[in-house]
């Protein structure tokens, strides 16, 4: 039967980029499996006050540089914001806001840091954080715009969120957040038993065809 | 093949992640112990216990806040105290941390060696993240003293999808720490 040798055959070609797309995909979910430090920069803010002073936002915490760059200090806080997405300075005033919008706020040029309750967004994330005259705060997110109020405190929707697209869609699928917070558990679970099951059975073909 | 597309194309249409409109969640209460229940537990066995309570000052405050680099709230902080046959049991204290929009409460005992004993958490009121209640995650704590960076993926494993009330937890039990050297330094031996 060429056909059926042809589709066998075809299937295990095809077994190889299953395996190394899915395997990736894990490993890309999961970084620190590879890289134990990971810990990528995700936003660069120079301050506007103070000459030479950068805020750096990380994965883990926010990091300063007193000195232009060349070296960068962990800013030391009780309960630092993850994933920074947003730093946002004002005199002596300094927000930075996690991805999930965890807020934390400093009020004399970072020495103390308080934590806010965070932007209401109930699984989308903070794009970037911006403060104008006056001390007015914005937050832009994966649902659109939100002004703060009250130093912080409280935000409000500004305008309409914006439209969920098909991608949208997709990429909560295959995220895994289309099932919420839990949803990448349960993509890696799904991951490792693709794995598992192409990998028996290609073990499973083989010894059909009388190879061991 | 063709039925599986479909089931993905409907689970995609139907997902709430992307397409569910701003706002906060809904703030939920649980109170996991009372206050009472959890102070049995952390002192079991004791003969008596009572309270003490400190107002810290504006330096005091001042101080807490430059070592824990976030402000200490005013007002009156209370730690319980317990002693059985003679021996000092230590401090236990409640303290509230933002987990990602509401504050966790919970119950941090400092034994008389000033290491951390147990954790519990009282009231939690986020919609999310309630597993830092359990033994597995808050026995990670226990033994731990100033000098460890108590720190999530340092030295102390987060809930998977808990993450921020695992630091909230995390945080709560770094302040009880500065709060109990505060008011009880430590006497050091004359030279």
């Amino acid at each position: 039967m060429p056909a059926r040798r042809l589709h066998r055959w075809l299937g295990a070609l095809l077994l190889l980029p299953l395996l190394a797309v899915t395997a990736s995909g894990l490993l890309l979910g999961n970084p620190r499996w590879l890289d134990r430090d990971h810990d990528p920069v995700l936003r660069v803010v120079a301050d506007p006050v103070r000459p030479g002073v950068l805020w750096q936002g990380r994965a883990s915490r926010l990091w300063r540089s007193t000195d232009a760059g060349v070296a960068w200090r962990e800013v030391p806080m009780l309960s630092p914001p993850l994933d920074v997405a947003g730093i946002a300075v004002a005199g002596d005033t300094i927000w930075a806001a996690g991805a999930a919008g965890d807020l934390v706020v400093s009020r004399d040029g970072g020495a103390v840091w308080e934590s806010l309750p965070g932007l209401p967004l109930d699984g989308a994330r903070v794009r970037d954080l911006g403060v104008g005259p006056g001390g007015a705060l914005y937050a832009w997110t994966t649902r659109g715009l939100f002004a703060g109020a009250d130093g912080g405190r409280a935000w409000i929707a500004r305008g309409d969120a914006p439209a969920v697209t098909p991608t949208d869609r997709v990429h909560a699928l295959h995220t895994g957040w289309w099932l919420g917070p839990r949803g990448k558990l349960f993509n890696d679970v799904a991951a490792a038993a693709t794995i598992l099951l192409a990998a028996t059975g290609l073990l499973a073909w083989r010894r059909r065809n009388g190879r061991r | 093949m063709r039925t599986l597309c479909t089931c993905l194309l409907i689970a995609a249409a139907v997902t709430p992640a992307a397409a569910a409109p701003a706002a906060r969640p809904t703030a939920e209460f649980h109170a996991y112990q009372t206050l009472d229940d959890a102070l049995r537990e952390v002192f079991a066995g004791a003969d008596s216990t009572w309270t003490e309570s400190w107002t810290p000052d504006d330096g005091a405050r001042a101080a807490l806040a430059a070592q824990l680099a976030s402000p200490q709230p005013p007002g009156e902080v209370v730690f319980h105290r317990a002693r059985a046959g003679g021996r000092d049991l230590g401090w236990a204290v409640t303290t509230d941390e933002i987990g990602l929009h509401e504050p966790i409460t919970m119950l941090v005992t400092v034994t008389a060696g000033r290491e951390v004993g147990p954790v519990r958490v009282l009231v939690f009121r986020e919609s999310r993240g309630g597993e830092v209640r359990r033994k597995r995650f808050l026995e990670q704590f226990l033994g731990k003293t100033r000098a460890d960076p108590l720190r999530i993926t340092r030295d102390i494993d987060a809930v998977t999808g808990a993450t921020y009330s695992s630091r909230a937890v995390t945080a709560g039990v770094k302040r009880v720490l500065a709060l109990v050297d505060a008011r009880y330094p430590l006497e050091r031996s004359a030279p």
